[in-house]
Parts: C-alpha cells; structure tokens; sequence
C-alpha cells in the first residue's frame, strides 16, 4: 500500500524553476569575470593522417592571444573521458592534443585568448598541413585483417561471450535471424559543453566549473593528467542544460584546466552546437544480429545475440558500453539459454560514446525488435507472446544472479494494453489497411527495463551529511548533478518527509568536492534509489540523535519521546514540547555536542523498472513519411516522488525514441568522413508540432527499499520506444525494416523497391 | 554607432558596433545572460527575444537593429517582484527541466499571447514550433500556456 504522504509526490518539483523562469540561473557558459580568456578550437578536415606542419606564429601574434596549444608543446600523457572511478581501468588512449589525426573534427590546436572573437580569429590564422592515410569509416574496414591501426592496441575489442546454458544445442524450433541497426545521433543537450576552470595563485589550487554528472570521476582524471594532488582540485557542478550522457565524460576539463595550470589564469570553453556534434561524442551506431528458438506454445527457449558497436576514432567507454549491453539481457524474459558476444571498433569517426540508459535502449532495439518479427512470421499477439516468457517479480536476472526485484513486468503490460485498447486499435488499423490506400496503419508494443543502482556491477555507496543549524533548520550535503529533471528537489523532499520541515527549512546545494562526500556522480538512473536512500537514512539518523538530546533535555526516557513538525514531546506531556532550535541551543549550550550525522548508504538491491511502450502510425505511402498517431508509455516506478517532472521525463524519451526510430541521424561522408549534419538545420528532432499526443500511465506499487518506494524514472523512458514504434511502420507496411532511423527515404525505398532491408 | 531603444521598458542610449549580434551584446556587453545560445543559426529557439513585442531569434539579429525599438528580454518580464503569469504557469506547470529552452520558451509564448490572447491548441504549437525542448515532450509546456491564456481571461471575465 501507498503510504500517504506530505512532500514526496507533491508537484512542486524543480528547485531550480525560478532561477531558470527568469533566466537568473547561472549556467558554466553564462559565468564571466574579470580578466577571465577563452579558449577556441581549431579542429582537423581530415579523417585520418598525420599533422606534417603546423604554423601558429600568426596566430600568436595576434594581439589579445595569450597561447595556442598543439602537440607539440602540451603533455604526451593520455587520459581517459570515460574513466569515474580513480581505481577504473579504462581504455586510456587520448591526449589533449596528438600529431596522429583519427577523425574530421578532432582537435589539432586550441588559442587561448581575451575575447571569443580574438580566439576565432586567431584559430583561422593557424595553418596546418596533413600527410593523410585511408581512412577506414566503417566496422567493416577497420575490422579487416590487416587493417591500419587507429591505435596502438588495434581497432577491435572483443567483448568475452557472456550468457548461460547451451543456445547452441537447446532444443526448440529456430526463428529466423533479425538483423537490426542502429545510427548515430546526437544527444542534442539544449546547452552545449562548457567548462571553467581557475587557477589560485595565492593557494596553489584550481577550481574547476562544469555542469557535469561526476565532480569527482573529473576530479581524480583531472588530478592525475595534471599531476596535482586530488585535495588542491576544487571541481564543483554548475546548473546544466541537459545531458542524456554527453555529459558524463570528461571532455572538455582536461584542455580547460590545463590551460589554467599553464598560463596561471581563468580559463572559460564554451562549445559552439557544430563543435558539439563532430567534436564531442555521439550515440553509438551498432549493427546487431538477433537469433532464438522458441517452442510452439510460444515459451522462449534460447536466445544468441552479437553486436558490433562502433567506437568512433577511441574506445573510451564503449567495451564497457558493449558489455553492458549485453548484461541487460536477463532483465525481462525468462530465457534458458543465452549467448552474448561482441565487438567494439575503432573507426576514423567522431567518438561515441555515453547514452542516455546505457545499453538498454540499445538492447530493446534489438530484443524486442527480433520478438515483433517472430510475433509477425508466427501470427502471434505480440502482448500474449510477452506474457507467456516475463519474469515475474523477483526472480533472477541470470546475467548478473541478482533479483531483478519488484518488477512489474506483466503489469505494465496487462495495464497497457487495457488503457491503449490494443486489440481494438490492432483490429482498425487491419481494417482501414484493407482499402490499400495512401495511408496504411500499425501498432506495435516493445518493452524493457533498467537500473536504479550499480548494484551488483560494482559497490554501490552514497553518502550523505546532515547538520542541523542554530536555528532549526537543515542544511544537507551529497554529491548530486541535479540534469534538469528535479533530483535536488526529491532530496530535499526526501529529507523534509523524515524531518517534518518545511521545504524552505532544507538547503541542498549540487555536487562539489570540497562539501560533499565521495561519490561516483549522477549516472546508472541510481540518484533516486541510492542517493535518495543515503538522504533518507542521514536524515533519520540525525532526528535519532537529536531525540537523545530532547530526552536529556526533557529529562525524560527517549523512548517516549513522539516527533511531530520539527518538535519532540513525551508522549504522555504534548504539552512539554521542544522545537528543533530549542534542541540545538541546548545541545550547544548546554551539552556540548553538536548535531550532525553522516551516513554512507551501500546498496545492495537493483530493482528493475519494467516499462512498455504502444504505438500506434500512419505511414504516408507517397512521402514516406510516418505520423505517430498516439502512444503510451507504461512505467513500473515504485513511487513517483516529482510526479510531473517525471511525466515529463517520458515526454522526452518519447521524443528521443521517435528520433531513434525515425529521424534523428548524423550521417558522414562516405568518402571523407566528414560530417555531414553539423547543425540543427538538417537534424530532423521533434518539435512541439510534430510530437504526438501521448498518454504516461505509472503503476506505482513500492520498492520496498527505495525511497518512499521510489525506483528510478530518467533512463528507463526512452527503452521501449523506438522498438514499438518500428514494430508498428512494419505491421503498416508488412514490410521487415530494421535499420533505424526509418527516415522517409528508407520507407519509400522499400515500397517502391518492393524489399526488405533484412 | 549611437542607437536608443527601450530595454525592458527602460529608454536607452549605447554606443555600440551596430554589426554585432544582438545575443552577443546582450551576454557580454549587458551581462544579461537570460538569453541562452543554443545553435547560433535561428533553429532551436533558446535565444528568443521580443523586439516590439515580436519573437525574433537574438542569434540572428544585429545590435543596429534595435534602432528606435522595443526589446523584451526574459529578465525584464518580472515586474516589481511579481512573476509574469506565463513564468508561473510554467513552473507551476512542471514545464522547466533543464532551464536552458525557458528562456526563449516563455518569451515566444509570450510573443503568441500578446498577438493573440485565446489560442487554439494548435497556434500554441505552432508558436513554439521553433523552440526546441529535449527534456520533455512539450505536453507541460503547452499546459502552462493554455493555463497561462485561459486564466488571464477568466480574470478579465471577472
């Protein structure tokens, strides 16, 4: 049952909503100060080569230029984006700046001077000349015996084959092999990369700005490229205009620090959109093959699936990323044998690197594509197939051996299909498609699930500090990186929930690594189960104690001591009641202590989040065009603490998954490797006019150790979304399209060609 | 060059160079950061300004324009304390999530009910069919405006 409650699931849910309505907010690429340079990036028009000259001295001479970096005068160490954890082993393969030039858009020298049109200009007045080599734009060329390396250690990392059982050998029919692909696209964070970084000279310390999701991941990366101890690092988060994962990494810290360290100064980047799309990271294309066996009755027997995931110009996280991909196959279906293997490549491509749900988009796209196919060939209901073969709450993730918890995977389905009334929109789209006219008509239904903390990929701790000030009122500490979805606001209503405060009470301020504990950073959709749990638990700690102090004060047995609204009273006497501020003066006073806690939260539960997601299109048999005419997402959330910033966070990833499926891609030349959409205007992304009228429907029944019931919400909105909505062009079009986007092009392609892609 | 125009209902004279963009000048030269660059090309909305009561994209105009004009910025919408009703239907609204698209989102929405106090539905989507949110499904947003339209009429019914 749902426990009643003041704070959680009130919609009051952005702490930041006014700083941001009136444009007060002050985002890293809106901080100024006197004296502070700029740096701007002269990036590379080759795809792969290597630097033969390169002439800055006009550039130098420039006046208001202060230096300009390439590499032949910054250090010849590596570092990793991708790496979080100081103890993480990751890749390593990048420099600030390399004569080995590995894709269009990779930085080849930086100006570091007074004013952006000075930088600009300058980086103009610098020459370079390339010695090019073949550049190998596709999995296929670089994966090729013999293939050039793009790095040392080779282009191709081979995940080890993880899974369980025997596919091989199991025992049930054979489907036929789906073949599903996926393009790069843009995370498209409405504010670009920016980053400021100063250093002290007075004490020797450097502070670095950046609307980031890990001050410390930057700091620890940070601290060992510079070689500078992690405690003269100050890295604190700034407000952030969205992420979806392009800003998990450590992209733009190592240049801007370092040019602070090395010209003693305050240091600003600010990305512009192009520099963001080539230079920065994008989401992974991938070619993925989907094979099973399933028995007559429908029961999933086996499934092998194989992914080549391509890595762009570094691997930087993508072998995590393609193994990860493949752990998040035991999450929904009960499945005796699986076989995952995979590869991630090197390209001369522009880098891809995190996205938003980290693998289980990625791993929808191809699961439940292979499943609508089969349901398709089979002439199964693709809802009654799913019903016979989800795993019920707690059983067991088999990737991982962990519960996969209370997640309701049947339920979202059984709700779903209810409140979309599947059968009959199925039923009238079979019967307007009976004309053959211009319009044909699908649904399609997909489903997934997520995380809500590392648990057990890695240990999974938070920690958070309570210290209750002079006045009663209460002042938090813990590592957060609030993207713009109201996780600051869920802490505090966390805490206020415990307290019995006033929101107004509670300050909480975001991530930084001067006042906060250790943390891994916002990422993983564990914020609300981990770090909600570590507020949670501070905060009852820190009433616990000052329960003691009320007892001493009231002279009274602790254990019948009541709270209420910020008071302790006897249970028996209400009347001899002591606020917060009383307790702390007479702890203070009196006592000699002082009122705080620290708590570290080591979670060890992963809850899955099951989620479904039904679609309903018209495709335009003369454009190519495909109209989503409505849809529902279905969200197994625990509990909704900001209910309507998480109606719309689905918003989003409805838009995200209708770019997936049928728009959004950032496409190269096939000769050059240059980047061909280099900004918005060619980048098809759904506006207020294109997007549909969608439904969000929560089954809210409570994770009983999240939060308040809480699970997570952010990543898990985009994972069923664009499998559905491919599910339902095919079903229009009794066609077998499986390469993402299914642009209007592609369509019209197969209804003139007569073909199917697979 | 000399230009006067009124910033946020003020009267104002500044010797500026009348080629330089206008969200430049803003950012830079006025310190009013409200207004955010999203793409630098008139694509994404985040650097909505009103000039004489108009949405017009700061990236794409030039300071010489403002020449004799009315300029609407997102910090002068606040007016003696009080919120303008568009900022709170918004946070009202659930409708700010990042923050970065608020900006220019309140002030084409601002734009739109000036013209045009009842709008349907579908002028609410066309107005900020240049506004790009990718925190949400732009189902808040439009909320906060059709609050925004209908309470301000009711009030005037009253």
């Amino acid at each position: 049952m749902r426990e009643e409650l003041k704070f959680v699931g009130a919609s009051l849910s952005n702490d930041q909503a006014y700083g941001k309505a009136t444009g007060a907010i002050t985002y890293c690429s809106d901080m100024t100060a006197p004296g502070m340079l700029v740096i701007r990036l002269k990036l590379s028009t080759i795809a792969h080569g290597w630097i033969d000259e390169i002439d800055i001295e006009e550039a130098l001479a420039l006046p208001g230029v202060r230096a300009v970096y390439y590499w032949g005068n910054t250090p010849d160490r590596k570092y990793d984006r991708g790496r979080v954890a100081s103890y993480e082993e990751a890749p390593n393969q990048e420099r600030l700046f390399d004569r080995h030039v590995r894709f269009y858009g990779e930085r080849v020298a930086a100006v570091v001077a007074e004013s952006e049109e000075i930088a600009a200009e300058a980086c103009r007045r610098i020459r370079v000349s390339y010695r090019e080599i073949p550049a190998m734009l596709t999995m296929e060329e670089a994966s090729r015996e013999g293939a050039e390396k793009i790095h040392e250690e080779g282009n191709v990392y081979e995940a080890p084959e993880a899974g369980w059982g025997d596919f091989e050998n199991c025992q049930a029919e054979y489907c036929q092999k789906t073949q599903v692909a996926l393009g790069r696209m843009t995370h498209l964070s409405m504010e670009t990369h920016s980053c400021r970084a100063l250093w002290d000279k007075s004490s020797g310390k450097l502070t670095v700005w950046t609307g980031c999701q890990t001050v410390f991941g930057i700091r620890s990366t940070l601290g060992d490229f510079l070689g500078l101890p992690y405690s003269k690092i100050h890295v604190i988060k700034t407000a952030m205009g969205g992420s979806f994962g392009c800003k998990q990494e450590t992209l733009v810290e190592p240049l801007t620090a370092w040019a602070a360290c090395d010209l003693k100064a305050d240091v600003r980047l600010v990305y512009t959109r192009e520099e963001q799309i080539i230079h920065t990271m994008l989401k992974h294309n991938l070619e993925g093959v989907i094979e099973s066996k399933i028995h007559p009755d429908g029961k999933i027997e086996g499934v092998r699936v194989s992914v080549m995931l391509d890595a762009g110009a570094y691997q930087t996280i993508s072998p995590s990323y393609l193994r990860t991909i493949g752990g998040k196959l035991g999450k929904v279906y009960r499945i005796p044998n699986i076989t995952y293997g995979g590869k991630s490549i090197c390209t001369n491509t522009a880098v891809n690197g995190s996205f938003r749900s980290w693998g289980s988009s990625e791993e929808a796209a191809l699961l439940e594509t292979h499943w609508n196919q089969v349901c398709a060939d089979r002439g199964w209901d693709p809802v009654e197939f799913r019903l016979k073969n989800v795993l019920n709450p707690y059983e067991q993730d088999g990737m991982h051996g962990v519960t996969i918890g209370n997640a309701r995977l049947r339920d979202v389905l059984t709700a779903g299909r209810e409140r979309f009334r599947w059968e009959e929109r199925k039923q009238a789209c079979l019967e307007k498609n009976k004309a053959q006219g211009r319009y044909r008509y699908g649904v399609g239904v997909a489903m997934g699930s997520h995380t809500s903390s590392f648990y057990p990929y890695i240990a999974d701790v938070a920690t958070a500090t309570a210290r209750l000030q002079e006045d009663g009122s209460l002042t938090l500490h813990i590592a957060i990186h609030d993207h713009g979805c109201g996780t600051v606001m869920a802490m505090k209503k966390i805490a206020a929930e415990v307290m019995e405060l006033d929101l107004e009470q509670i300050q909480l301020a975001e991530a930084d690594t001067e006042h906060c504990m250790y943390d891994y950073g916002c990422y993983g959709s564990r914020t609300t189960y981990v770090l909600g749990n570590a507020v949670k638990k501070c905060c009852e700690k820190l009433k616990e104690k000052a329960k003691h102090v009320a007892a001493y004060q009231l002279q009274c047995s602790a254990s019948v001591l009541r709270y209420q609204d910020g008071r302790f009273y006897p249970e028996p006497e209400p009347e001899r009641s002591v606020s917060l501020r009383e307790i702390s003066d007479y702890a203070l006073g009196t006592l000699g202590e002082d009122i705080y806690t620290a708590y570290t939260h080591n979670s060890v539960e992963n809850p899955g989040v099951a989620c479904a997601h039904f679609a309903e299109v018209s495709v335009d048999t003369f454009t190519g065009s495909v109209k989503v005419e409505h849809c529902l997402s279905v969200h197994d959330i625990g509990r909704a603490i900001n209910p309507d910033l998480c109606r719309g966070q689905v918003g989003s990833g409805i838009q995200q998954g209708i770019g997936i499926a049928l728009s959004e891609e950032i496409k190269l030349d096939p000769k050059t490797g240059e980047v061909l959409v280099s900004n918005l205007k060619n980048y098809e992304v759904t506006n207020a006019c294109d997007m549909p009228d969608y439904d969000v429907l929560f089954l809210e029944e409570p994770d009983h150790e999240g939060p308040f019931g809480a699970k997570s919400i952010g990543e898990v909105v985009l994972v069923p979304v664009a499998p559905a909505l491919v599910a339902a062009v095919n079903q229009a079009l009794g066609t077998r399209l499986y390469r993402m986007p299914l642009t209007p092009a592609v369509i019209l392609d197969a209804i003139e060609g007569g073909h199917d892609e697979n | 060059m000399r230009i006067e125009y009124w910033l946020n209902g003020e009267h104002r004279v500044d010797e500026v160079d009348g080629s330089r963009r206008l969200l430049d000048y803003l950012r830079e030269d006025l310190g009013l950061t409200g207004t955010k660059e999203g793409c630098g090309e008139g694509e994404c909305g985040a650097c909505t300004v009103l000039l004489d009561n108009k949405a017009v994209h700061a990236c794409l105009t030039m300071v010489g324009q403002l020449q004799g004009r009315s300029l609407t910025t997102i910090e002068g919408l606040e007016k003696n304390g009080e919120l303008d009703r568009l900022q709170q239907t918004f946070i009202r609204n659930g409708a700010i999530q990042c923050g970065f698209c608020s900006p220019g989102m309140i002030l084409s929405a601002k734009a739109l009910l000036m013209e045009n106090p009842n709008p349907s539905d579908e002028e609410i989507r066309m107005a900020i069919a240049g506004n790009i949110c990718r925190c949400s499904g732009y189902r808040e947003i439009r909320a906060a405006i059709r609050e925004a339209a209908d309470s301000a009429r009711e009030e005037a019914e009253e």
